[in-house]
């Protein structure tokens, strides 16, 4: 065995990566995973018959029995809001998921790539950014059922430019590089190149475009139930919020209604912009 | 200076895109509806006991608006000619009011609101952001505006609804909603401004709280990179005055990213407002396509749509035509 | 003090009224870094005359752009001056206030800055930002008057008048150099110092804004500080030279005393790595051919052509210029050589090697190697191209992929080319190779590229040729950017692997000098032509096109007897 470490185990480079984030980060991981260790654990302890209309009395403050009170509707909030978690965080990770695999791919693939199909994404990139995504939302969900799956999926189709426009900038830096060209020099290919040289050097980048497209698509799917055009076969906690809005929960003093989700909305919101306030850093160094 | 010509042509054509795209998305939808949106309307409005006098000639102007006759072309083709015409038939809970005519009584509110509340959060944030790298404060500069960058974090309409809690409900100081108070008159007064400004101020204050703190940032980072830059090394050494070198190198140069997120941001910016606008029932288009969500009054929520992005597309294309007179290597950069 | 055996005019003159303009005494610079103090500037002392025209020569780290921020009170935050005195005529600048040093800044002391590529406000006209110190200083509007004056000052380093209503990007970088030359002389000051002032342009323009700067240094009667790396320009222009390492000046002396009898073992370290284009040591050809060698040459470029950009189109205007025109180079195969493709930017150099190395598609004519066709190949015979042609590169900081430790390098080409089979076999072929540029595994193994020197990157590079043992390496400046002790063991080894390992050279490079050592034929380019060919004395000493002859004539020669 040589007395120098030629490689770091795997453990190590995690640790080293964890190492690496400040408090601002983790302040902002907390804050999440606050909502999603409640909304998981949370499913264990509700009954789902305490949701149905009229189950308990009408805008009761909380008690023993209705820990967050309950609606106009008789509804229990506490399990409301219970349901209505993982639904909230769903969006914004599906529309990321999506959003953030086309738009790095798009964003490799045009910036080391060089050709008319390269110019024509390069364009579409362009104008798709400047399409306002939720104005064109409003349209379509004015006349569409939807779902929160559908308006995910709508929302990462506007989104993935927002994720392959800086990737293909960092891209276009990195291919100028003289260890591309020895990469090449050792025989990789156009592929490895990509995935091995480029790849691991925007991870930062992706990661905070990702963050940020959560906290984006989340931000619309509220809008869109403020609006009345959200999906309302499920909860979520954007639904409670616009039901509380539009009963005039803030003016007839029923602040046990509507302060929950917003603090729960405001948490996601927080916490999700500490975390890639961190990791834009990070990228930046 | 020499005129960009490739620049602004691409400009031009990104602007055209976009609406072109907003009247597009407004002519497929209707049609991947299923069933008769209209009919369904009017048989729910009927069941409610509401008479409707007009039903069939509502249905005949609905379905002329919609084209939903001739081949699919041609109503593609007679569509894309109304809406360039700004022409959206009539509404349908309003009938006949043109629709345009609900978007012409909207439109002011909404552009005063953007204005004003671009241009404060614009020019508070990039201002502060550039003055706490210029002043040295370090990082107990950012300590005092963290409230502002964690508010900027939190979308508009949630920050608009505390907002309504504390100012409106609990302290009283600031009214509900609305633009004027009921039944006030439209004449320039003293009275009046103020009227309206009291009005406008919790909406404005909503859209500035949440966004300065993005401009703040932005112009933070921008302006640490400019004090870094050689041409700030000369301009110390030329023994200029702090504020010329503040002003004609820092703010100069550091602001043009700011300049160009300002476009892209845009959208959002907009898409925020309308929601603000519906949280403090401010007669904007916000507040009247939520009215129309509610009453399902389809031509004027396509109305509303398409006016918001072409008001976005054109604020775009202002900001996007200004940049070349702010920074002359534009045309260069282009190529 | 010594008295300069035939010295100039200019310099009996300074030495008769012995004023001292600038009198530095003692100075220690200190900067605080994140892994404690460094003391970037060690006791200092130093007197420049008025009139004179003074060098300080160091390599990179040495502390002279340190020194000069300290004397213009420039240095950054992280940055203080620790002890000692900076004496500007009787004014002790190290504690002046902000509003007298402002006052005294450009009036009396101007700088003419490193990198003057990114030194002008990018969006302001150059004008202006001649205007503006003529505004502070003297007060006076942005008139007629002051356009004129302005005109005149341009038009006395060169440049055409109307240049003011330029924006910076619309200048080339010896314009901008220029522009920064008037900027520097506008309010007529005492003392210019020029940090680095033509380090970042082309030989031949290099020459023409150093004759303009010693022309108005003349004119004003100014004194000026010129700091520099390289010591033949500095020979050329200064009459008194300092010789700065690690942060103390260890030798201050007139330019003659410094080449011909220079006495600290740094100064004569510098000295000796300056490469002359006097004599070379001739090689001896080696009689033997390659086994492999014969009739085929091991590189053939017939004609090759690039153009780059675009077509216009409605909306662009087309881009379309052409980078190589119909070059052919031939590299023979008989007995490994090193072939110079030398020429200024833009040349085309850069992209005939990036064409050999086929990274680039040749727009017209074709490169051979072994006789085959290299766009043109099979899936074997690219496989052992690639295996057999390697390269040596440019910037040493970019050569490794920051996220990877630096012996990623070797592994990749190890394992890649299949060269070793499991962990100990490919451990001993990357210590062979380390041991031939003197580096061990342990200083090198495990480590990010950012945790090495400069020269221990730049060493790793020759290391990976090695441990390839290709036929043939293009070397595209290699030694553009660093040192001269560095520049002069990049050369020796590039030697060694030539005659120890018999691999071929393409050379590509813009430093003539260099070329002339170690080359067995130079080919100049010049947009994208070649102007030139041969043997290095045939180059070098006979130049037949005007083109080479006034590149070759713009090199300096670090003798100040040989007039430039």
């Amino acid at each position: 065995m040589q007395a120098y470490s030629t490689t770091r185990s795997p453990a190590q480079k995690i640790v080293s990566i964890f190492k690496s984030f400040d408090l601002t980060f983790y302040i902002g991981l907390l804050l999440v995973l606050l909502l999603v260790v409640f909304g998981a654990l949370g499913q264990f302890f509700i009954d789902q018959r305490d949701i149905r209309l009229g189950a308990s009395s009408f805008s009761s403050p909380p008690s023993a029995e209705h820990l967050f009170g309950t609606d106009a509707l008789g509804r229990d909030l506490l399990t409301l809001l219970i349901l209505a978690t993982p639904t909230t965080l769903n969006i914004g990770v599906v529309t990321a998921v999506i959003a953030t695999s086309i738009g790095t791919f798009l964003g490799l693939v045009t910036g080391y790539f060089r050709g008319p199909l390269e110019t024509g994404i390069r364009t579409l990139i362009d104008i798709m950014i400047a399409i306002p995504a939720l104005l064109i939302l409003v349209s379509i969900a004015s006349f569409l059922p939807s779902s929160n799956t559908v308006i995910a999926v709508i929302l990462a189709i506007f989104a993935w430019p927002f994720t392959a426009r800086p990737v293909r900038a960092q891209v276009l830096s990195l291919r100028e590089r003289a260890f591309v060209k020895l990469s090449k020099l050792s025989k990789r290919s156009d592929f490895e190149i990509i995935f091995f040289d480029m790849l691991p050097n925007i991870t930062p980048f992706i990661a905070a475009g990702f963050v940020s497209t959560v906290s984006n698509a989340i931000l619309a799917a509220v809008g869109l139930q403020l609006l009345g055009i959200g999906p309302i076969d499920e909860p979520s906690i954007g639904l409670v919020l616009q039901e509380a809005f539009f009963a005039s929960a803030v003016f007839r003093e029923l602040w046990w209604w509507w302060i929950p989700p917003m603090i729960m909305l405001s948490m996601i919101f927080i916490g999700l912009f500490l975390i890639s306030l961190s990791l834009d850093r990070i990228a930046r160094h | 200076m020499r005129l960009p010509v490739s620049y602004i042509a691409k400009r031009f054509l990104s602007f055209v895109v976009v609406v072109w795209v907003a009247a597009s998305v407004n002519f497929i939808v209707p049609r991947m509806a299923p069933g008769d949106p209209i009919g369904a309307m009017v048989a729910r409005m009927e069941l409610q006991g509401e008479v409707i006098e007009d039903s069939a000639e509502l249905i005949a102007a609905y379905r002329e608006k919609f084209g939903l006759d001739g081949s699919l072309w041609d109503q593609y083709v007679s569509y894309l000619t109304s809406a360039v015409q700004f022409d959206f038939g009539h509404s349908l809970s309003y009938f006949p009011r043109p629709v345009s005519d609900i978007i012409l009584d909207a439109l002011p509110y909404t552009l005063g609101l953007l204005a004003v509340s671009i241009i404060i959060s614009f020019t508070v944030g990039t201002l502060l952001g550039a003055l706490i790298v210029w002043l040295k404060i370090g990082r107990s500069g950012i300590g005092l505006v963290a409230p502002l960058l964690l508010l900027g974090s939190i979308p508009q309409y949630l920050l608009a609804i505390i907002l309504l809690f504390v100012f409106s409900f609990a302290l009283r100081w600031f009214p509900s909603g609305g633009a004027h108070a009921l039944g006030a008159s439209h004449d320039f007064t003293l009275a009046n401004f103020i009227e309206v400004a009291r009005h406008g101020a919790l909406p404005i204050m909503s859209i500035v709280l949440a966004s300065a703190g993005g401009w703040l940032i932005g112009m933070r980072s921008m302006t640490i990179t400019v004090t870094r830059s050689d041409y700030l090394t000369l301009a110390k050494a030329k023994g200029l005055s702090q504020l010329r070198i503040f002003y004609h190198y820092v703010i100069r140069n550091a602001i043009l990213p700011q300049v160009t997120n300002l476009a892209i941001a845009m959208g959002s910016i907009v898409g925020g407002a309308i929601l603000v606008e519906v949280v403090f029932t401010y007669p904007g288009l916000g507040s009247h396509l939520l009215r129309a969500i509610n009453n399902q009054d389809f031509t004027v929520i396509q109305g509303m749509t398409y006016t918001l992005v072409l008001s976005v597309a054109s604020a775009v294309l202002i900001v996007d035509l200004l940049y070349p007179w702010l920074d002359p290597r534009i045309n260069y950069e282009d190529q | 003090m010594r008295t300069p055996a035939n010295g100039t005019r200019n310099l009996l003159q300074s030495a008769d009224d012995r004023d001292t303009i600038l009198s530095l005494n003692d100075l220690h610079v200190e900067y605080a870094s994140a892994t404690g103090t460094i003391h970037a500037v060690r006791g200092v002392n130093l007197d420049i005359r008025r009139g004179e025209r003074f060098g300080i020569a160091g390599e990179s780290g040495s502390g002279k752009t340190t020194l000069v921020n300290a004397i213009l009170r420039l240095l950054p935050e992280t940055a203080q001056i620790s002890a000692g005195s900076i004496h500007f005529n009787d004014i002790d600048l190290s504690r002046l206030d902000n509003r007298s040093l402002n006052f005294l800044r450009w009036s009396r002391i101007a700088l003419i800055p490193q990198g003057s590529m990114s030194s002008l406000n990018p969006v302001m006209k150059v004008g202006h930002q001649i205007a503006e110190v003529i505004k502070t200083h003297e007060g006076k509007r942005y008139n007629k008057d002051v356009r004129d004056r302005i005109e005149r000052i341009l038009e006395s380093v060169g440049l055409d008048g109307r240049v003011l209503n330029l924006y910076p990007h619309e200048l080339s970088g010896g314009m901008k150099q220029r522009v920064c030359i008037a900027m520097a002389i506008t309010l007529e000051p005492e003392l210019i110092i020029a940090d680095e002032p033509t380090s970042s342009l082309d030989v031949v323009v290099q020459r023409q804004v150093a004759k303009t700067l010693i022309d108005v240094q003349e004119r004003l009667g100014a004194s000026i500080i010129l700091i520099g790396h390289d010591m033949a320009l500095l020979a050329q222009t200064a009459h008194r030279i300092a010789i700065m390492n690690e942060g103390e000046l260890v030798e201050i002396d007139n330019v003659r005393e410094i080449y011909h009898r220079p006495r600290h073992r740094y100064t004569q370290m510098l000295i000796n790595s300056l490469p002359s284009l006097e004599h070379r040591e001739e090689r001896d050809i080696p009689p033997v051919a390659r086994a492999d060698g014969g009739a085929t040459p091991l590189l053939d470029a017939q004609a090759v052509t690039k153009v780059f950009g675009y077509k216009g189109h409605l909306f662009a205007k087309s881009t379309e210029f052409t980078a190589l025109d119909e070059v052919s180079i031939e590299v023979t195969g008989d007995f490994p050589m090193v072939t110079t493709i030398a020429g200024e930017s833009g040349s085309g150099k850069s992209t005939f090697a990036n064409i050999v190395l086929g990274f680039a598609k040749p727009s017209g004519g074709a490169v051979y190697y072994r006789g085959k066709d290299i766009a043109r190949q099979s899936r074997s015979e690219f496989a052992q191209y690639r295996r057999e042609v390697q390269a040596i590169f440019q910037d040493p900081y970019e050569i490794f992929n920051p996220v990877y430790t630096v012996d990623s390098l070797f592994r990749v080409a190890v394992k890649k080319f299949k060269l070793a089979r499991g962990n100990d076999e490919t451990m001993a072929l990357i210590e062979e190779a380390l041991r031939v540029v003197n580096l061990s595994p342990e200083q090198v193994f495990g480590k990010y590229p950012d945790e090495l020197s400069g020269g221990q990157r730049q060493r790793l590079m020759v290391a990976r040729a090695y441990l390839l043992k290709p036929k043939l390496i293009v070397a595209d400046e290699p030694v553009s950017m660093v040192d001269a002790s560095l520049r002069l063991m990049i050369l020796d080894l590039m030697k060694s692997l030539r005659d120890e390992l018999g691999t071929s050279f393409v050379y590509i490079t813009h430093d003539l000098a260099t070329a002339y050592q170690i080359s067995d034929q130079i080919i100049i380019l010049n947009r994208g032509k070649i102007v030139e060919r041969g043997t290095p004395e045939e180059v070098i000493k006979n130049p037949q096109h005007p083109y080479s002859q006034s590149l070759i004539q713009a090199i300096p020669s670090p003798n100040p007897d040989i007039k430039w």
